[in-house]
């Protein structure tokens, strides 16, 4: 399937928050660079970053006007140089900070994406590398959690709190309230 | 910050994270993060999500309703 120059996608255009996100309908269809791959996108993750990326407060994040989110799930049409172990017509979930996940097209780096897992939709697939990812980094490794212990999970309704929530659970280490 | 004030005037610490640094900074654990997570998938924990969809065109009312604490869960944009 040939790939369009130009196409939809959200830009921010000031760090007056998601006041000042604009569909656009002309933006350039990005290149993947060196170790990218290009998808197109199916299904966009929203997460706590982008309201910060909106504000200007998240650190490293990318100056307006730039086009938004970090986190998409899709089909791989092409691939730049030096991708190795992803084809197009793959289907994958990645992140890539300031890679413009609200949009048509996306291109991520290969390494921060991985095959959507067998039987799964995209849409069902986000949070992948993010939530559960931030979840399981936090619980573990960091936190050192075991069985017994109590876990507080502060904002306990969002994506990261529901799977810090589930994977306490799965430690028997919470108990939920 | 010394190690003298934290291990004898501040003995409780906060750990931070955010993923993407970690994934930069600490690939090991970050690779160890993925193999816990098929772990997990195949366990059954992790399961299909089911994000709240919404329209490419509605994202700035996607963001604004993240933002004013009034979601549940993940959201989707579908473009």
């Amino acid at each position: 399937m040939s790939i369009p120059a130009t196409m939809r996608a959200l830009q921010q255009t000031t760090l007056n928050g998601p006041q000042d996100l604009r569909l656009i309908a002309d933006a350039p269809v990005p290149v993947p660079g060196p170790g990218e791959v290009l998808i197109r996108v199916a299904a966009a993750g929203v997460n706590f970053g982008d309201i910060l990326q909106a504000h200007g407060t998240f650190p490293g994040g990318p100056r307006p006007p730039y086009l938004a989110g970090f986190e998409a799930a899709g089909e791989i049409v092409t691939t730049g140089d030096g991708v190795t172990g992803m084809e197009p017509g793959a289907h994958v979930i990645g992140v890539g900070l300031g890679c413009g996940a609200f949009a048509e097209y996306t291109a991520l780096p290969a390494v921060s994406a991985m095959p959507l897992p067998p039987g799964w939709t995209a849409q069902e697939a986000l949070g992948l590398m993010v939530n559960w990812l931030t979840a399981l980094a936090a619980l573990r490794p960091l936190g050192a959690i075991a069985a017994g212990q109590t876990v507080l999970i502060p904002a306990a309704a969002g994506a990261t709190g529901q799977a810090a929530g589930s994977s306490s659970t799965a430690a028997q280490a919470a108990r939920l309230r | 910050m010394t190690n003298c004030e934290l291990i004898y005037k501040h003995q409780v610490h906060v750990i931070g994270l955010n993923i993407g640094v970690l994934m930069r900074s600490a690939p090991q654990v970050a690779g160890a993060m993925m193999a816990e997570m098929a772990a997990l998938m195949a366990a059954g924990v992790i399961t299909p999500g089911r994000p709240a969809g919404y329209e490419l065109a509605d994202g700035p009312k996607a963001l604004a309703e993240l933002e004013a604490r009034a979601t549940v869960g993940k959201l989707a944009l579908l473009p």
